[in-house]
């Protein structure tokens, strides 16, 4: 109670503080003449920031949340078939789904779906319900199996997916607030959907204008924004009430592992054939995409094999945390997932990579590390649920084990599932992000979202479409990898 | 000075819920139970004295150690060197029977065997709780609360799922605890003989 | 323990690729597709390793810009190759730069190539006017920028954020020409005339593509690429003012950890094979130097109205037009 307190207390400081800070620091900056379109402009670039990425976590929850009660609590056929297509958005990057969606439909009357904010929203949400679905399916497959024949035996099924979905709720809306958190600094969908909202124009004074100023009193809105946010998303209050663990088996993961690489490739070329990124299969490209093949395999693994170690140990660190620092240290860890996604490499290369030894800056564990940083607040976060959602006897009879104990013979495992399923989100973000890799990756090191955008910059739609497929594959299988190991580690419970 | 278990004006509270202050006095060898009717705060008053919910006020002090007082740092409950039976168990679903008791109780394998034999679930140690009848998991987390003989006994309804056969092992358990000088306390519905009663209702 | 096993792990990983043999850093903003094949064969014929950094379209050039720009203490590359020249010519001023010179760029005109020999110029690209042949008729596209204010265009122009890329340089060279009255006076214009402002060059020309845009201003290869291809679009010049020329531009860092191997690359990308090479790639670049072959669908230097001004004099205006730029657009 006490430590809730003082934890409030210090977020409203933080929440209060950069606001403060910011009006001074903008009225020195409007002084020194370097301001751009002044506070209206400014004003409006935050209210489109808070539109967009608000109204894309809301339907993201919304409706992620729904066909996770649906999914729930309706048996329905060809499960391994529909899934990957339903968790695909999330498992490609955004300028693949952007473009994907913009060349179906841009064409058309139905452009407003994909342009300016209404179109920045809906592909937000697009891009995000698949997580917030995944959260719900999980959480509720851990309801005991008495509660369920009760409410079969008892209730209408209408009645009881409503009941599922007041159960889901506290997951749905924490997932919710962390798709808030990751859409706030976006740059790529409100870059391609023609909406200038906080992380462009923070990327911009970064590095196009040259203000660093500027950039920062972005960073400082941000916070500002995100801190009540925080707050909730950290907050212990009703995840009591959610059932059980995440750590159940997983009523998404597919039953074997080729059987998901299978129904990938289906699942993949319907959606991208609907994107029309298939239609120009020309012999230029073919050509293109066999000379390519060898080196997007050997790159994807390469990435994979940094990728995958990297995300199971943010995971375990971002767990680590967020049962450890309280409320209050939670929120700081999170800190870097509202800022401008470039933040951590920039500080780096401004900072501390040209002080360390060659063989270290030459590697990628500076890549590593400014994308670490970067999502740690998502492992932070998912630790923290996956934590929470130990039911409360469990957690209190490990109370009169010593700390160690506790943390390592009892609370780990019974997070495992958790901490297994936000590597898997983790994964599924390093591997798509390319504003921080840009910046600090090691020369010749290829990364295969950034050749992605390279592809799509000239059009090569088949060989962007085949790229995405494998990114996406690997993803997927790394899904049902990572699940059966977690399942696997967690033993019989 | 003796190694009782003192409690003084001890107010406690969960949730919108506030009871007390409560009084006790427990010598070595001495048990109370604690009766009322649901939600009179008998598991809030276990739970504080365990240290899982904070007091709002009063004092725990067993001999020379003061656990919550005034001005003096709460002891961790893991500090505290109290076994607790929870009305919920919190049995951990990924550990065998013998696995949850040896993690309570390191090393203490002996203790284990007997204690499983006299609560008569010596074929049940291999077992995860997912394949525990409800009275053998009381049972069990019984077993997990007494391996690492604990000085203080804190015990939420622990015959509420035996039939009477396992009841009676139960019950000869912890009177054996008793025997051996530990405190006890207890919040059951059904009468112990031979126990100092609490009547919580009004508190 | 788990922790380090994956830190060392981590490690092991991070570490793969070390420094065996001759190599060479070169930071490139010309796309991989066209960069990757000339790099080959430089690897090749010189047994240097090439070890290349890209960058992504919706950071155009500005990203590596800025990573030599904070790498500057100690510098991790030796080459820049970037297809936009302003920001090249503006990092020699900051010193980022060490003078060389080139003797394959024999042959390329001096307007290209730095007074001090901190860059060269080769193969170039042009700011054009797309549009799409089957919606608006050639004769109907306005010949000089200004004519994109005609209201017949209201809505239906697009041009890429200014901030980054050749745009950028554009509106810098124009404000060069012009002066500041009648370059604000053009941006008014087209934010009065409703400008579509999109995430990068081929955006703007999707946009042509998918008929939300009917012009859009972008760059040669934007086009050529996707025409190729079969899609129905084509590109118009600017005789009036003059359409910008936007060579490659390749530079030695100073203090670069792999002088010699650098140097051994400029030499390499300065031959004239390059500039014919890219010149019959999609990519359509304009050769620099007058002698070098051009195949029938490409694009000689003399093809194209140019604008007379230095890139010096437009890359002293770019800070001021990005300034205006974004005040009159509210970016």
């Amino acid at each position: 109670m006490r430590e809730t307190d003082r934890g409030a207390r210090l977020l409203l400081a933080l929440a209060l503080g950069p606001f403060a800070l910011f009006a001074l620091l903008w009225i020195l900056h409007a002084e020194s003449g370097e301001g751009s379109g002044g506070i209206s402009s400014v004003i409006a670039v935050v209210a489109r920031t808070l539109v967009v990425a608000g109204s894309g976590a809301a339907l993201a929850t919304v409706v992620g949340g729904a066909l996770g009660v649906l999914v729930s609590a309706y048996r329905i056929p060809a499960r391994g078939l529909w899934t990957p297509l339903l968790l695909a958005p999330f498992l490609l990057p955004s300028v693949v789904v952007t473009t994907a969606a913009q060349s179906w439909l841009a064409g058309g009357s139905l452009v407003v779906l994909v342009r300016g904010e209404v179109g920045a929203a809906l592909l937000h949400a697009v891009q995000l319900a698949p997580l917030v679905l995944w959260g719900v399916a999980r959480s509720l497959a851990a309801v005991p199996r008495a509660e369920r024949l009760a409410m079969r035996s008892q209730l209408s099924p209408g009645r009881a997916a409503r009941l599922l979905a007041a159960r889901a709720a506290p997951v749905a809306l924490r997932l919710g607030s962390l798709s808030f958190l990751l859409l706030l600094p976006r740059i790529e969908i409100p870059a391609y959907t023609g909406v200038e909202t906080i992380g462009p124009r923070a990327l911009a004074a970064f590095t196009a204008s040259g203000s660093d100023l500027e950039g920062w009193l972005w960073c400082t809105v941000c916070l500002g924004i995100a801190a009540p946010l925080l707050r909730f998303a950290t907050a212990t209050i009703a995840l009591e009430a959610a059932p059980a663990s995440l750590g159940r088996p997983d009523p998404l993961a597919p039953r074997s592992v080729v059987a998901t690489a299978i129904a990938f490739v289906p699942a993949l070329l319907a959606m991208l054939g609907l994107g029309g990124l298939c239609d120009d299969a020309l012999e230029e490209g073919f050509a293109l995409a066999q000379s390519e093949a060898s080196r997007w395999i050997a790159a994807l693994g390469l990435d994979i094999l940094r990728v995958v170690p990297l995300s199971l140990a943010l995971a375990l660190v971002g767990w680590r945390i967020g049962i450890g620092v309280g409320r209050v240290g939670t929120a700081l860890a999170a800190l870097p997932l509202v800022l401008p996604g470039c933040l951590p490499a920039l500080i780096l290369l401004e900072g501390g990579l040209p002080r360390l030894p060659a063989w270290i800056a030459d590697g990628t564990i500076p890549l590593d590390f400014a994308q670490g940083v970067r999502f740690l607040g998502v492992a932070v976060l998912l630790g923290r649920i996956a934590d929470r959602t130990i039911p409360r006897a469990e957690r209190d009879a490990a109370s009169f084990l010593s700390p160690i104990t506790r943390r390592f013979r009892v609370l780990l495992p019974r997070a495992v599932g958790g901490i297994t399923a936000s590597a898997t989100i983790l994964v599924v973000l390093i591997l798509g992000e390319v504003e921080s890799a840009s910046l600090v990756v090691p020369p010749g090191r290829l990364l295969p979202a950034v050749e992605l955008h390279q592809l799509l910059h000239y059009r090569y739609d088949v060989q962007a479409a085949r790229l995405s497929l494998a990114l996406a594959a690997a993803a997927g299988i790394l899904v049902a990898v990572i699940g059966r190991v977690g399942r696997g580690a967690k033993g019989a419970g | 000075m003796s190694e009782a278990l003192v409690v003084g004006r001890l107010e406690t509270g969960r949730g919108g819920f506030r009871g007390g202050p409560y009084d006790l006095h427990l010598e070595p060898g001495e048990a109370s139970q604690l009766v009322g009717e649901n939600g009179c705060g008998k598991s809030t008053l276990l739970e504080t004295l365990a240290g899982l919910v904070p007091a709002f006020g009063g004092t725990v002090r067993l001999g020379d150690t003061t656990w919550e007082g005034p001005g003096v740092p709460t002891v961790a409950p893991w500090r505290r060197g109290v076994g607790v039976l929870l009305q919920a168990l919190g049995l951990w679903p990924h550990l065998t029977v013998r696995g949850q008791a040896e993690l309570a109780a390191p090393g203490a394998g002996e203790r284990i065997d007997d204690l499983a034999d006299r609560l008569a679930i010596t074929a049940l140690l291999d077992r995860r709780p997912a394949r525990l009848s409800g009275g053998e998991a009381q049972r069990a987390a019984l077993l997990r609360t007494l391996a690492p003989d604990p000085r203080v006994l804190l015990l939420d309804e622990p015959t509420s799922a035996q039939h009477d056969g396992t009841e009676a092992l139960v019950r000869a358990v912890i009177r054996g605890e008793l025997a051996r000088g530990r405190i006890v306390v207890l919040a059951s519905h059904r009468g112990w003989p031979g126990v100092r009663t609490v009547e919580m209702g009004s508190g | 323990m788990v922790l380090s096993v994956f830190a060392v792990a981590a490690i092991a990983v991070g570490c793969v690729g070390g420094d065996d043999g001759p190599q060479v850093v070169v930071y490139t903003s010309l796309d991989p597709v066209f960069s990757r094949e000339v790099l080959a064969r430089f690897e090749a014929e010189t047994g240097i390793r090439a070890r290349s950094v890209f960058d992504t379209e919706a950071t155009k050039t500005t990203g590596l810009i800025e990573r030599l720009r904070r790498e500057r203490s100690r510098p991790r590359c030796d080459v820049l190759w970037s297809n936009e020249p302003l920001r090249t010519v503006r990092l020699a001023g900051e010193g980022v730069f060490a003078p060389f010179e080139p003797k394959s760029a024999t042959g390329i005109p001096a307007e290209f190539r730095d007074p001090e020999h901190r860059w060269t110029g080769f193969a170039a690209r042009a700011r054009v006017i797309a549009f799409d042949p089957a919606r608006l008729d050639r004769r109907e596209v306005p010949t000089t920028l200004e004519g994109l204010l005609d209201a017949r265009f209201r809505g239906r122009i697009a041009i890429a954020d200014p901030r980054f890329g050749t745009t950028g340089s554009h509106l810098a060279a124009l404000l060069a020409l012009w002066g500041e009255d009648r370059f604000r006076r053009f941006l008014v214009g087209l934010v009065e005339n409703v400008v579509q402002v999109v995430a990068g060059n081929s955006t703007s020309r999707d946009r042509v593509l998918s008929g939300e845009a009917i012009l859009a201003l972008t760059d040669t290869d934007d086009v050529e690429v996707v025409r190729r291809r079969g899609r129905s679009i084509d590109e118009g010049f600017f005789p009036a003012e003059g359409t910008l020329i936007l060579p490659n531009t390749v530079a030695l860092v100073a203090g670069a950890p792999h002088p010699d191997q650098g140097r051994a690359l400029i030499e390499f990308l300065l031959d004239p094979r390059i500039e014919e090479e890219l010149a019959s790639s999609p990519s359509r670049q304009i050769p620099l130097r007058p002698d070098v072959p051009v195949p029938e669908n490409g694009l000689r230097l003399e093809d194209v109205p140019r604008m007379s001004i230095s890139l010096e004099e437009a890359a002293a205006a770019l800070p001021r037009a990005l300034e205006i730029a974004r005040e009159v657009f509210g970016l």
